[in-house]
């Protein structure tokens, strides 16, 4: 039995949490599938490698209202998100037990995913208990940014225009988006209809700007929009240019600090002044 | 399934805020500053109220170049409004190059009460570099209705 399973294990046999959520194998798929463990000798089935790639974050907001105290296995970007959401108020920090082992990166469709090179924390910021040791990382270089920053606004918008031109409308990047949780969203609601429900490409663009700001300086980099995709639109793009620029210009580096508002509902009167003047 | 092109003679949308920058477009008028007729006002309450969501629309409603002007740092009438708008436009002008928006397509900037003369200037030295876009394609923009 791993230090994991052992910590899930005690937790659930002294009552400390009604469920703890976590992988297993399932047979049928020949993969891992989010579960949600309620008996302690169910422990040992629990499993943590790199096919573990779900946000299971995603799952909290509902679970901590039909149980008192959940645990929860967390990576590194799932621990960013919490954080997130905790800060949001999403969820109460006393209805949750964060387990949280230090991530080696996951696997998408067999290779290793392009979010993990740029994981700035593997281990979940948010940590009741610890396994393995934490990971410090040097800030993210946002390596799949540089061939986007190469191109001319044209080539971009080539680029761009053919990916947005396959989006079908599905929404899967916002079902698995765990901060994407408004109960109106903005593509739904029909007045302003900001957002065409048709699937014309001018509509589809809108709709991946739209979500791209909604998660501007909040987005933890989990990747799990762009794995959702059906069509594998490489959405995961738009939130890392935001990130960038985030970074730069305000300084944050969202779900790494559990006290600091997101930068877009916060202000500095010292930003810098470039995007107002920068023609004059 | 065509984009359409960027006009020789650029229209744009300009966000102003009610308490500096409509106010600076008035007295560009009342004193007789004479701009390019390109320039289409909406007035905001405040520059933060330019949600991006409304600079995306009007690009993709044809518009060649979205203008936001708001009060002066220090001077907003709801004390950080123009903070707020500061961030949310660096976020969206970020994003609008990304997928390919040309930067220049966009021209944020403060311009107070008294700034009537500078409000002109503000459109004519937009009005003036979206002309270098003629003939290229407007990205974004809403497609071209068969013909």
């Amino acid at each position: 039995m791993t230090d994991l399973q052992q910590k899930a294990r005690e937790l659930l046999d002294q009552g400390e949490i009604d469920a703890l959520l976590a992988w297993k194998v399932d047979p049928a798929i020949d993969d891992v599938r989010p579960t949600l463990f309620k008996k302690g000798d169910d422990a040992a089935e629990i499993v943590f490698d790199e096919r573990c790639v779900h946000n299971l974050a995603n799952y909290l907001p509902t679970l901590t209202v039909r149980y008192n105290r959940v645990g929860v296995v967390l990576k590194g970007c799932d621990g960013r998100s919490l954080t997130t959401l905790l800060i949001e108020h999403r969820i109460n920090k006393n209805s949750i037990v964060a387990l949280a082992p230090a991530c080696e990166g996951v696997k998408v469709n067999g290779a290793r995913a392009q979010k993990c090179d740029d994981c700035p924390t593997a281990t979940s910021p948010v940590a009741d208990y610890e396994f393995g040791t934490r990971k410090a990382k040097d800030d993210a270089e946002f390596k799949q940014l540089e061939r986007i920053e190469k191109m001319s606004s044209e080539e971009r918008w080539q680029f761009f225009s053919e990916q947005f031109a396959k989006c079908r409308r599905c929404y899967a990047c916002r079902q698995v988006c765990p901060l994407c949780y408004c109960e109106l969203c903005i593509a739904d609601q029909p007045e302003p209809r900001w957002i065409e429900p048709s699937r014309k490409l001018s509509a589809n663009a809108m709709w991946h700007l739209v979500r791209a700001y909604h998660l501007a300086g909040r987005c933890s980099d989990c990747g799990e929009c762009s794995r959702a995709c059906p069509e594998g639109i490489p959405i995961r793009l738009l939130n890392i240019a935001v990130e960038k620029l985030v970074r730069e210009q305000f300084g944050a580096r969202p779900g790494t600090k559990p006290d600091e508002l997101p930068p877009l509902v916060t202000l500095a009167k010292d930003d810098s002044d470039e995007v107002m003047e920068e023609h004059l | 399934m065509s984009a359409p092109e960027m006009a020789k003679d650029p229209k744009i949308l300009a966000f102003l805020c009610r308490w500096c920058s409509y106010a600076g477009a008035d007295l560009a008028g009342t004193s007789r500053f004479s701009y390019p007729s390109n320039v289409r006002i909406v007035q905001v309450p405040c520059s933060g109220r330019v949600d991006p969501v409304m600079i995306f629309k009007a690009f993709v409603e044809g518009y060649d170049g979205v203008l936001v002007a708001g009060c002066h740092p220090g001077d907003c009438h709801y004390g950080t409004g123009n903070y707020h708008a500061r961030r949310k436009l660096a976020v969206a002008r970020r994003l609008l190059e990304t997928v390919g928006v040309h930067p220049d397509r966009m021209f944020f900037t403060w311009v107070s009460a008294a700034e009537g003369r500078k409000f002109a200037e503000v459109c004519t030295t937009f009005a003036e570099s979206l002309k270098k876009f003629a003939g290229r394609p407007k990205t974004l923009a809403r497609e071209a209705l068969a013909k």
